[in-house]
């Protein structure tokens, strides 16, 4: 079954890009690719139950939710708490990387990120 | 799985705004989204040449989208975006309003571009299509350009190439 990857970011351009990235996995069948522009409206589906991923990459700077606190709301629910989650930043201080490692992201990936970069860490941390 | 079955594989396009308009362009040519960044412009060029730019070493021509469109200028914002796409083996720059998103059309929902009128040539549109409430205008990137102007942007290359060497 395709594994189900999300990915949440405010810029349009930056969502497309990811998903030309993962084309050729999307394309096979390997993994459903899902976007949000709006960090609470995933939330608000994650928390209602009519969401759920296998993946989730998360920009930080979005206008209605830092992605680290989307992640620690999402980590803090037991359906996700071990789901992974990779964030996604043009500038990754200590202090992010500390609040990241405290809430338990998985992964940093520095915008802009090189297809091969995403593909590799997609296929190592879903498996596939 | 029913999307590749044989005839109904829908085709996905990276669409995009100039204006209030929507245009598709097939994503298998498309090399990547970039940012707005500095254009050099290069002298002797067609006029809807803005230049070139250096990205990661690579010189590539950059098109002034609007201009090729007859559209009027407009000042960039944190929308502009360049999409470089493969034109006959020649990577070239596409500066685009905005991005909107990659969709999915079923080819039963794209129908031939309707004439325009005679004021703007409109070969480069090969198709329309819908998309939900929208209509998005597909491109045929190869036919934005006369053949000696794909020739000459492959020189322009070599040309900068040369010079940074």
């Amino acid at each position: 079954m395709a594994k189900k990857v999300i990915i949440v970011d405010d810029s349009r351009a930056v969502v497309a890009t990811a998903e030309l990235a993962l084309d050729e996995m999307i394309s096979s069948g390997v993994i459903e690719f899902k976007s949000y522009l709006n960090p609470m409206e995933l939330l608000g589906a994650l928390q209602n139950g009519t969401e759920d991923f296998d993946l989730l990459i998360s920009d930080v700077n979005m206008p209605q939710l830092n992605g680290l606190e989307l992640a620690r709301s999402i980590k803090s629910d037991e359906r996700y708490k071990n789901k992974p989650i990779i964030i996604l930043t043009t500038e990754s201080s200590n202090e992010m990387k500390m609040t990241g490692k405290e809430i338990g992201v998985t992964g940093w990936m520095v915008k802009p990120f090189s297809d091969e970069k995403l593909v590799k860490s997609l296929k190592m941390i879903l498996g596939v | 799985m029913s999307e590749n079955i044989v005839g109904v594989k829908r085709e996905r396009y990276l669409t995009f705004y100039l204006g209030h308009e929507q245009y598709g362009i097939a994503i298998d040519k498309i090399k990547e989204i970039i940012a707005m960044m500095k254009v050099t412009s290069v002298p002797k060029t067609p006029s809807f040449m803005r230049g070139v730019i250096n990205l990661r070493g690579s010189i590539i021509p950059v098109v002034d989208t609007r201009s090729r469109f007859g559209m009027e200028a407009r000042d960039e914002d944190m929308h502009t975006a360049i999409i470089i796409v493969e034109v006959e083996k020649v990577n070239i720059g596409f500066i685009v309003d905005r991005v909107e998103e990659v969709s999915s059309i079923d080819p039963a929902n794209l129908s031939v571009p309707p004439k325009f009128g005679n004021q703007i040539d409109t070969d480069f549109i090969c198709n329309v299509a819908q998309i939900e409430e929208n209509v998005v205008m597909i491109l045929d990137v190869i036919k934005l350009f006369e053949a000696d102007e794909l020739v000459s942007l492959e020189q322009i290359q070599q040309i900068q190439k040369r010079e940074g060497e």
